[in-house]
């Protein structure tokens, strides 16, 4: 980063605060404030909405903030004030994936569609296709009678997650609708690259760990083995399906 | 996340989003909101990222890519694009501030987060590369799309 010796832009005067900055970076903007007044006052001004912060809103709002990060419950739209689902924009794009090549079965497939959130509407997103980090996601499952589920992902970073339940250490159970909405939405983040999310339908809860361990080393193999890796040898898996989005940042 | 976990990245990086919305929003309920809807959006990341100056990059790309389009959705976006701040680089600055908000209003997203970073905030081509995880080039890119813009507008204006 760059410190202008005359000015520290916001950028460069938050990264002082959060002790983001270089010894030598931080130094410098350190002699200035000390010769700036006006950069003392910006800097003042800072710290008192900071303070505010921690005083008012962060009480307040860190157990909507933890809710909203959970699975337990949807998440009401009033604090997603740019998201808003459009019914005629709603379409079902099923992806059909054969049962998993691990536990084979003897019904039909399994399906899991895909709703991406943007601001102003919701499309169903298709294999491959490219999302944005900050999309919201939804799932819709078609379990056909399998009455547990899990649904992970490994992105481009290495990095796997827990969808459905959300951290959780299993598989959940499913209710007995033939076709179902998950509770609670996910919001991809900021890794870029590939993430592949697998929907895992079992006749018994799955180890969560397992299912980690086996997305971890999908994701060491890097963007290219996310992309080919289409389903995972879970033992105890009898169904699976799994999508990819190539995320870009906003 | 735990808990505890969660409750650490939101104080230890809330108050800087939510300064962050309150000086483009201008607005202590609407910055709460943006706030909120910023830190749900990087509270993943935040959580696998040790390096804070890479997770303030990120706050500041999703604040300010959230915060323009609450600017703009509510069509107050031209009121706001006035300068505070002179920052690094002024002489490359636009000096028609009339012109610059009028533009802001109307360049696609990418551009307008790039010119706001640059023109309003006062952040450095470098600073605004690193925000937006781009390279230079393509800031100078943006910004000479932007400058361009800012030239037919004016001839317009000059009709």
């Amino acid at each position: 980063m760059s410190i202008d010796p005359a000015h520290p832009s916001p950028f460069a005067l938050s990264a002082w605060v959060l002790e983001a900055l270089s010894a030598e970076e931080a130094a410098r903007v350190r002699g200035h404030l000390a010769q700036c007044e006006r950069c003392r006052g910006e800097l003042e001004a800072m710290q008192a909405a900071h303070a505010r912060f921690r005083r008012d809103v962060l009480p307040r709002t860190l157990p909507g903030i933890r809710e909203h990060l959970s699975w337990r419950r949807f998440w009401p739209g009033a604090l997603l004030p740019t998201l808003a689902l459009t019914a005629a924009a709603l379409m079902m794009i099923t992806v059909h994936h054969s049962p998993s090549p691990h536990e084979p079965r003897a019904k039909g497939g399994v399906a899991m569609q895909v709703f991406l959130h943007e601001p102003g509407g919701a499309r169903p997103a298709r294999d491959a296709e490219r999302a944005t980090a900050g999309d919201e996601l939804r799932f819709v499952v078609e379990p056909d009678g399998l009455p547990y589920l899990l649904v992970a992902s490994v992105d481009g970073t290495g990095a796997a997650s827990v969808y459905f339940p959300f951290d959780g250490a299993q598989s959940a159970p499913l209710a007995s609708a033939p076709r179902q909405e998950l509770p609670g939405s996910v919001v991809l983040d900021e890794a870029p690259g590939p993430e592949r999310i697998f929907a895992l339908f079992s006749r018994h809860p799955l180890d969560g760990a397992a299912v980690r361990r086996l997305l971890l080393a999908v994701g060491a193999g890097g963007a290219e083995a996310i992309r080919a890796t289409r389903s995972l040898p879970v033992a105890g898996a009898d169904a699976q399906v799994s999508l990819l989005l190539e995320k870009v940042l906003p | 996340m735990t808990d505890d976990r969660l409750r650490h990245l939101y104080a230890t990086y809330g108050p800087t989003i939510y300064e962050r919305c309150r000086r483009l929003l201008r607005d202590d309920s609407l910055a709460e909101d943006a706030a909120q809807e910023t830190f749900v959006r990087v509270a993943r990341h935040l959580d696998r990222v040790p390096d804070a100056q890479r997770a303030l990059a990120w706050i500041f790309r999703i604040a300010t890519n959230h915060c323009l389009n609450v600017l703009r959705d509510r069509q107050r976006l031209e009121l706001h694009a006035t300068p505070e701040r002179p920052g690094p680089e002024p002489e490359a600055r636009l000096e028609d501030r009339d012109l610059l908000a009028r533009l802001i209003a109307r360049v696609p997203p990418k551009i307008r987060t790039t010119a706001w970073l640059y023109h309003v905030d006062g952040l450095d081509q470098e600073e605004v590369a690193k925000v937006l995880g781009v390279t230079r080039r393509t800031v100078i890119n943006h910004l000479a799309r932007f400058e361009r813009s800012a030239r037919k507008l004016a001839e317009m204006g000059r009709k």
